[in-house]
């Protein structure tokens, strides 16, 4: 009889142990619930955490758009430091644009090539390090842009290894391979898809 | 070629340029002593000219400090450099220059040298726009 109780009360707490367990199980569905549900809303947190030089970016062209030179600068700084802390490829790639357009306000984009290289080339290392394609197309988007072909047809050696046999990746880098060295295309002309 | 040498690229034909390619090559292979001593050739050859030149062979400084080792070294003769450049383009009064060593200033994380750099660009740019107005 006393094995019998015992053997219930051991039960009865397994039972007890389930039941606290799918509760648990429950309430953490359904906080990832609502976590995800706020990230798909795409709330200014949710952004900002995706991309954390992403405000100061937009700093940057509210203070081109008033021709506050200083403060354009000091919130690309800001830009700068969070792509840095980031690191992701991205970051370096929008940096390294909003650079050129302090140049660009300032009627002095020459000057301000080197720097924006310098972020596209941290861009380009830590795309392939990440071995993301797309990163890499975007680099090479990005020297296209700035003329330096010798960097676009590296970029796209890169572009190749990472498409593998994959061929609708090989077919991507095919294309932009094709753009790239359409003669029609001059330096300054070529976009960044969104 | 590799990824590592894709710095080595360059279309300028400034003066310092083919020290700074040289240098690239010899922190690719690893030698610091190759690298140094064509960051050398590269300044001598870029102090003579303007803020420019200081402003590039300052940023190539920062990438000596890629050999392990090199970093806290290479960063304060980088930051002495862009010092220099903040002094050459104040000299020369130009606000483009002013503006590109505060950049680089920030990229350092040196916050109050690029405010002290925007504050003197802020300074040209008011007496500019003083004496377009008595003008």
């Amino acid at each position: 009889m006393e094995r019998l109780d015992g053997a219930m009360r051991a039960r009865s707490r397994a039972m007890d142990a389930i039941v606290l367990l799918a509760i648990a199980l429950l309430i953490a569905l359904a906080i990832v619930e609502v976590l995800a549900s706020r990230a798909s809303a795409g709330g200014p947190s949710a952004k900002n955490v995706a991309a954390p030089w992403a405000p100061h970016i937009g700093r940057v062209d509210q203070a081109l758009a008033q021709k506050n030179f200083s403060a354009a600068v000091r919130a690309w700084g800001d830009a700068y430091g969070a792509a840095l802390g980031s690191r992701r490829w991205e970051g370096m790639i929008e940096v390294g644009d909003a650079y050129l357009r302090i140049g660009d306000g300032l009627a002095y984009r020459r000057a301000f090539v080197a720097k924006a290289r310098e972020a596209y080339l941290a861009a380009l290392f830590r795309a392939r390090h990440q071995r993301s394609l797309e990163g890499v197309l975007r680099a090479a988007e990005a020297f296209a842009a700035l003329g330096d072909r010798q960097v676009v047809a590296q970029c796209l050696t890169i572009a190749k290894d990472l498409a593998g046999r994959d061929p609708k990746a090989q077919a991507l880098v095919q294309a932009q391979a094709s753009r790239f060295s359409d003669p029609s295309i001059t330096a300054g002309t070529l976009r960044i898809e969104p | 070629m590799n990824i590592e040498e894709i710095e080595m690229i360059s279309e300028s034909n400034a003066p310092w340029m083919s020290h700074l390619e040289l240098m690239d090559r010899a922190v690719a292979s690893r030698d610091p002593d190759g690298a140094i001593r064509a960051w050398r050739d590269a300044y001598a050859a870029a102090v003579g000219d303007g803020w420019q030149g200081l402003v590039e062979v300052a940023s190539a400084c920062v990438r000596i400090g890629e050999i392990p080792g090199f970093r806290k070294a290479c960063e304060a003769k980088a930051r002495q450099t862009y010092w220099t450049a903040l002094f050459r383009a104040r000299q020369e009064r130009s606000v483009e220059g002013l503006y590109q060593v505060a950049a680089a200033f920030e990229t350092l994380g040196a916050r109050a040298m690029a405010e002290e750099c925007l504050r003197i660009a802020e300074s040209f740019t008011a007496e500019g726009s003083d004496s377009e107005a008595a003008g």
